[in-house]
């Protein structure tokens, strides 16, 4: 145990010590500037803050030892008149993971979970295709009246940033996220092929302005292998083959692009509010199973085997709506006193899911039943002047975000399998969260204290993450976090641990 | 000679006496149009002429911590403390130039000319009735009418910048370094740059005042990240603020109360921006008299030196001026800055310099601002200025930058517009 902590901080210190010579080196600008290259290069180790529980049978303490390194390309192709403007912009991104390298413990468990082999190694290690290193690539033309992006591209709607709530175009990559407390979806969506035209007219009204998507590339939710620290429920001890659970899902994704999925989104400004609302016909990144396939697609798990053609991606229909606005005001906390707040912003996102599907197992054999999906998140950003801290430290007031995310489905039983959220209570019918962040930027922003907390307000329990970051120079992030989770299921409240993640960027 | 002769005589003298007399008068008239140009010089003759006496011992003088107490009486006691503290502050040095008037544009004293006594302050202490050009060009003792007279300087009427900075900590002696490209638009209050004195209300049916775009390129964590605000000619409307964050790829709405947020650890927030960059009816002002003090005016970007680790800018020029000084005390017990004491140029009412004190009531920041005369839209001066400082006395802490500007720009309206700031994400 000491030998690998020792290992694993040593490694760290190499890599920081490697990379300090480089200081403050800026973005690379090639071709008289018209070629930027911004990069980042992360270091990340992830270690867990309890020994094994009693259900697993490997000891191990480091489940990501993470280095990364993400390429941003800008080429500024053409710039014609009126700010009419032609560019190329790509993102790559590729990184090795070697905790299974130096905790032994770790790469048995991987092993065992991957049918005696190094498959499950391998879909954690690095990213091994063009689809997953070439996060973006896509060719812009831009005019007053219009911009047009053709290419691999990830989209981001909605506003809120906790909760993924109108953010549905591209899919995730679970592999990608090392931070579950506050994930970090631009870094976890899989880029998607498409086209995507913004109409920007003169003088419409509320300042309205246009966006169509048509998406003719599909690609699942791509999950951590099973094995993984944070995938791996007692349940598929029983398992020989548990990697076959999401195995059937990749195999059956839509390969062509015969069907694409296609939307839009307009975008205005009304007296102080800006709202957007917008359409989606597209697939659930979330697969079900075919009608009497179930035991088929997971038999596999038991005696091995593979498992092909069981799993769909039904098609359904989305609407949201967003907004916010700021409140120009000051509130108090407690009234009679400075504890207040200021520089509020209130956000809201809601999303209606009309003829979602999920699986339905009805004894033996299975079935797909459909189901409306309604929720909403309100997000509240303000900033805290806290008697005593701020006056004394500058003005420095206390962030603060808080938000409340409820979602209902118009009918569910004990034997649908909605997800996400719906799994895991039995024939509920509404799901609840509350999440929390509190951030406060000191020594001129170098040193920053946070905790991201949320809690399931429905089922009980969550998580609270504790994190400090330090940033001694430009370009250098050092942080510390800490993971607890408390009253959740069985198998996940011992999956406490650390994160000790040091970041380049240039 | 005969009669007709002397007739002769007598009339081309009574012509010549004619001429001369319209010569005189029109000289007359000439010299007062002269004295009434704007702006009214800084010194009155008799003043300018002592200035001139003491330019001779002291103009082409370094001065240092060795002999900064000879000019002690002209330099601000928060200066003078940054310069003579060596220990704390190291050495800095600066240098004695002879005092220039710095010119209106030739649009600016058309308007603020057209314009005299018609704009008036209402009782919520706002301006109303202001078209362009300085609404009191002749205040002598009025604080607030001072302060508006700094709040509607437009300036060039557009500004692009290519600023360069360096958050200093002069502690753990290094530097960190900060690009940003602004644009700046004044819709109202325009001078030179067409169309003038403002866009025309149908370009402008929201009724803004001023735009401001900030693209930031350096440093790495948020190259990209653009903010864009929107001041309104309602100076009681509130700011709208936007910006587009790289890492999340999404435009954000920024609160009004996010603008007394340090920027990215500099010591600028967005209520620094040009000295003041706030409502002026949020502070209660007070006049406290004119002050001849050394101040940069005639600032050129190749003398401004600067030591890595060194919180204070080395190699400005300093002219002396007779300025303005003005408290601005602000009782909101949540706001930033307890009280300012604002340095107002004369001439063209920029901020030359100002002290910052805490809610607590001490000495917290001390900003300088080096001023220069510039070419705006088809080469008419313009009176800008070129780099800053912002030493954080408390903190031993400091930013300071210096800005290539391109002064009278015309901008594409379109360019103040979400759907702008949405295209140029990515």
């Amino acid at each position: 145990m000491i030998r690998r902590i020792v290992l694993a901080v040593c490694m760290l210190i190499a890599a920081a010590l490697l990379l300090s010579p480089v200081q403050n080196v800026e973005a690379f600008e090639l071709f008289d500037g018209k070629v930027v290259v911004h990069g980042k290069i992360t270091q990340q180790l992830l270690w867990r803050a309890r020994d094994n529980i009693h259900d697993e049978v490997h000891d191990y303490d480091f489940f990501n030892a993470r280095t990364g390194l993400k390429l941003e390309v800008m080429w500024n192709m053409w710039e014609g008149e009126n700010m009419d403007t032609l560019k190329l912009y790509s993102v790559w991104k590729n990184f090795y993971d070697y905790a299974h390298e130096f905790d032994s413990g770790y790469k048995s468990y991987l092993r065992d979970w991957g049918g005696n082999s190094s498959r499950t190694i391998e879909e954690l290690k690095s990213y091994e295709t063009f689809r997953d290193i070439c996060r973006e690539l896509y060719l812009e033309y831009s005019t007053d009246l219009y911009q047009i992006r053709v290419g691999k591209q990830i989209v981001s709607w909605g506003d809120l940033g906790f909760e993924r709530m109108a953010d549905i175009v591209n899919p995730v990559d679970l592999r990608g996220m090392l931070n579950p407390a506050y994930p970090d979806f631009a870094e976890l969506k899989r880029g998607l092929w498409m086209l995507r035209l913004y109409l920007t007219p003169r003088d419409l009204p509320m300042d309205m302005n246009f966006e169509f998507l048509v998406i003719p590339e599909f690609v699942p939710n791509r999950n951590w292998p099973a094995g993984y620290h944070l995938s791996h429920p007692p349940s598929t001890n029983a398992m020989t083959y548990p990697n076959e659970l999401f195995k059937p899902d990749y195999r059956d994704s839509p390969k062509t692009w015969s069907k694409p999925e296609f939307g839009f989104r307009v975008r205005g400004y009304w007296k102080g509010f800006d709202w957007t609302l917008q359409y989606l016909h597209h697939r659930d990144d979330i697969a079900v199973f075919r009608t009497g396939k179930a035991v088929a697609g997971q038999l596999p798990t038991v005696f091995g085997g593979r498992a092909e053609h069981v799993k769909d991606f039904k098609w359904y229909n989305s609407f949201a709506f967003t907004f916010n606005r700021p409140v120009d005001r000051t509130i108090p906390i407690i009234p009679g006193t400075t504890l207040t707040m200021s520089g509020s912003v209130l956000s809201v996102e809601a999303i209606y899911d009309l003829n979602k599907d999920c699986t339905q197992l009805d004894g033996m054999n299975n079935t797909i039943a459909e189901y409306d999906r309604f929720a909403i998140a309100v997000e509240w950003k303000t900033k805290v002047f806290v008697p005593g801290l701020t006056p004394w430290y500058r003005n420095e007031m206390l962030n603060w975000t808080s938000q409340i995310f409820c979602e209902w489905v118009s009918e569910n039983q004990r034997n649908r399998f909605i997800y996400p959220y719906l799994t895991y209570r039995v024939k509920g019918h509404h799901w609840c969260m509350i999440t929390q962040t509190l951030y406060y930027e000191a020594w001129n922003a170098r040193l920053i204290p946070a905790i991201y907390a949320a809690y399931y307000a429905t089922q009980g329990g969550g998580y609270w993450a504790p994190a400090i970051s330090f940033k001694p120079q430009f370009s250098w992030t050092f942080i510390l976090r800490y993971m607890n989770y408390f009253d959740l299921y069985h198998g996940i409240n011992d999956k406490d641990f650390f994160t000790f993640e040091v970041n380049y960027e240039f | 000679m005969n009669s007709n002769d002397i007739r002769g005589i007598h009339m081309k003298r009574r012509v010549i006496t004619v001429c001369s007399i319209a010569a005189l008068l029109l000289m007359g008239s000439w010299a007062y149009a002269a004295e009434a140009e704007y702006p009214i010089g800084s010194f009155t003759p008799q003043e300018l002429e002592k200035v001139r006496a003491w330019e001779k011992t002291w103009a082409g003088k370094k001065i240092d911590s060795s002999n900064v107490d000879q000019v002690k009486q002209y330099l601000p006691e928060s200066y003078y403390n940054l310069m003579k503290d060596t220990e704390r502050w190291g050495e800095s040095w600066f240098t004695v130039i002879p005092y220039a008037y710095r010119p209106y544009s030739p649009g600016k004293n058309k308007y603020t000319k057209e314009n005299i006594n018609k704009a008036k302050i209402n009782q919520k202490d706002v301006l109303v009735n202001w078209v362009s050009g300085v609404p009191f060009p002749e205040t002598k003792n009025n604080a607030l009418e001072m302060a508006w007279n700094f709040k509607v300087n437009t300036v060039s009427d557009g500004i692009a910048t290519d600023e360069r900075g360096y958050i200093v900590d002069g502690r753990l002696k290094y530097d960190m370094n900060v690009k940003i490209n602004n644009n700046y638009m004044y819709w109202q209050g325009r001078h030179d740059t067409p169309p003038v004195p403002q866009v025309p209300p149908e370009d402008n049916p929201k009724r803004i005042w001023k735009t401001f775009q900030m693209h930031q390129l350096a440093p790495p964590e948020t190259r990209n990240l653009r903010i864009m605000e929107v001041q309104y000619q309602d100076w009681e409307k509130p700011y709208d603020s936007w910006f587009w964050m790289p890492s999340i790829r999404r435009i954000r709405r920024r609160s009004t109360t996010e603008r007394q947020d340090a920027q990215g650890g500099a010591d600028f927030c967005g209520f620094d921006n040009f000295g003041w960059d706030g409502p002026v009816e949020i502070n209660k002002y007070k006049f406290l008299g004119r002050q001849d003090l050394l101040m940069s005016r005639h600032q050129t970007i190749e003398t401004m030196e600067h030591t890595p680790g060194d919180c204070l800018w080395d190699g400005i020029t300093r002219e002396r001026v007779n300025l303005f000084v003005v408290e601005a005390v602000n009782e909101d017990p949540n706001f930033l800055y307890s009280k300012m004491i604002w340095y107002l140029d004369p001439e063209d009412w920029m901020m030359l310099y100002s002290d910052r004190y805490d809610r607590q009531g001490k000495m917290w920041k001390v900003m300088d601002q080096y001023g220069n005369v510039a070419e705006g839209y088809n080469g008419v001066p313009v009176t800008a200025f070129l780099g800053n400082m912002m030493v954080d006395i408390q903190r031993k802490h400091s930013t300071i930058a210096t800005a290539q500007m391109e002064h009278g720009k015309q901008y594409n309206l379109r360019m103040f517009t979400l759907q702008w700031l949405q295209k140029h994400g990515y």
